[in-house]
């Protein structure tokens, strides 16, 4: 009887923060397209997003493109005796999901975990309260420059990963496996059309929207002290990687669709 | 006859289904400094935010200047909030803003004036609590004292006309409360605004009420003058005002200390 009272608590939890969130995500969406408009706020996210993450960005997606192509050509290799694919078939998996994954998964940890643990602590010393007393709306005031820097900043970094990725490739295929880069770009053009570069641009930009709805989400509902706030970046980080995961697979699978 | 500035009508509210406040009824006239008393998690705190309109009540109504604060549309809510200043328990100042932003930002954001009038009337006052050399410092920079100064600067940029003190002393030294308890009477008679504050300290509450309200477990057990609260005969509001260590109040608590 105990385990069944604690199931339907957790179920009615459940149910409840699911609801919690679609709230946020409509009244998100309503703000941004009501007037007045924070551009200024919106473009000192942007820098945050954008700006901010672009090392971290640049530096990881370049090793991360490396790896991968001496990996598939390493075992490509030790199972056919051949790498000549390698090149084609490596940029099309930089464009379509190691450059939009990797960067989304990076804002994560960088820019999500930042923005839950700055609500998370404007809640829990009331200035969220103070800011509802001077009669702004929360949602305006936080979410809606996050979200809308976040989108932009998505497919910025996306397009610039995606940039990074394909030059390190070029640049380890013709270094380590000894590929000129006009062979690289010929085996590219036979795997990657020019919708696998606008998929690219999606994912990013969904991804980006994903990223500060989520931390938000989790920052509104922090609990009060330090471990609060520790607890919702926590989660937050958690559930937006999960949802960048999910949401990749069910953006992959309409895509393919889409050829 | 005039409709009472704020009005609270069998006003409940509960929190993680944990019943907050129950059946609070409550009419306060413009002009009025109330404070409100009680022992901590007495729902103090909760009925205070309840009145600024932060909190929306599970049941009952809440009036400010006999208007309904749930029921006005958001335009005009917007305007009614406008018109309330708080000084909250947590100060919740902005804390990557400097002082004199903390101070500018609600001129900034609420009303249409040019930035040399920002300026100016951020200063002033600054100046009037006393905080105006150290208005590029940022809050966590600064003394406990003078952040509730600071708090007070914001809450009051708007010129409200109600006011709400969240415990304006917790946590300051007696000289430094008296000071700030000064300060709010002094700016409470000369704009005329209507004060509500929540004060533990039974001393700070009768430099400051007109009136004032005792509760205890979410109910508003008596209001009157500090002579009618020191003549109740109700044990636990006796016990808060003498603060003896064995009574009502300590019921399961003194046992286990």
């Amino acid at each position: 009887m105990h385990l069944m009272t604690a199931l339907g608590t957790q179920v009615t939890e459940m149910v409840w923060a699911f609801f919690e969130a679609v709230d946020l995500v409509g009244q998100t969406l309503w703000q941004a397209i009501k007037p007045p408009y924070r551009f200024k706020d919106v473009i000192q996210q942007l820098y945050f997003v954008a700006v901010g993450s672009a090392p971290i960005v640049i530096f990881s997606v370049a090793f991360a493109a490396i790896v991968t192509i001496i990996e598939a050509s390493f075992h490509m290799k030790l199972v056919i005796k051949n790498d000549a694919l390698v090149p084609g078939f490596a940029a099309l998996l930089i464009l379509r999901e190691l450059g939009p994954v990797v960067t989304a998964l990076l804002l994560t940890s960088r820019v999500g975990a930042g923005i839950a643990s700055e609500v998370g602590t404007m809640k829990v010393t009331e200035q969220i309260d103070a800011l509802k007393m001077l009669g702004i709306h929360p949602i305006k005031f936080i979410v809606v420059p996050r979200f809308l820097a976040c989108l932009i900043g998505g497919v910025l970094l996306t397009s610039l990963s995606n940039g990074i990725c394909l030059f390190s490739a070029v640049m380890v295929s013709k270094m380590k496996l000894g590929y000129t880069t006009g062979y690289f770009l010929s085996g590219m053009r036979v795997f990657v059309e020019f919708q696998d570069f606008l998929f690219a641009l999606v994912k990013g930009f969904f991804f980006g929207g994903i990223i500060p709805l989520m931390s938000c989400f989790y920052g509104f509902r922090c609990r009060s002290g330090a471990e609060g706030v520790g607890r919702a970046t926590t989660k937050s980080v958690v559930s937006s990687s999960v949802a960048i995961i999910i949401v990749d697979f069910i953006l992959s699978w309409v895509f393919s669709y889409l050829y | 006859m005039a409709s009472p500035e704020i009005e609270l009508i069998d006003v409940s509210f509960s929190f993680d289904e944990q019943p907050l406040l129950q059946n609070v009824s409550l009419s306060l006239p413009k002009g009025e400094v109330f404070v409100i008393m009680g022992p901590s998690g007495s729902g103090k705190s909760t009925l205070l935010k309840l009145m600024a309109g932060i909190y929306t009540p599970d049941q009952g109504v809440v009036k400010i200047e006999g208007e309904d604060l749930q029921k006005v549309k958001e335009g005009r809510r917007i305007k009614m909030v406008q018109r309330m200043g708080m000084l909250f328990q947590k100060n919740a100042l902005f804390d990557s803003l400097t002082v004199f932003e903390n101070v500018a930002f609600p001129l900034r954001e609420v009303k249409a004036l040019s930035e040399k009038e920002i300026h100016q009337r951020a200063e002033e006052f600054l100046d009037r609590v006393g905080l105006l050399k150290e208005k590029n410092l940022y809050p966590d920079e600064i003394s406990g004292g003078m952040q509730k100064r600071l708090g007070i600067a914001r809450a009051l940029a708007l010129d409200p006309e109600i006011v709400f003190y969240d415990d304006p002393t917790a946590g300051l030294d007696p000289v430094t409360s008296r000071k700030i308890i000064a300060m709010i009477l002094e700016l409470q008679k000369e704009k005329g605004s209507t004060v509500v504050a929540v004060t533990n300290d039974v001393h700070r509450a009768q430099q400051l009420a007109h009136r004032m309200g005792f509760m205890f477990g979410g109910q508003l057990i008596i209001t009157g003058n500090f002579e009618q609260t020191l003549k109740c005969q109700d044990p636990r509001v006796h016990q808060f005002i003498t603060g003896e260590v064995r009574g009502p109040l300590s019921e399961g608590v003194y046992d286990t200390v």
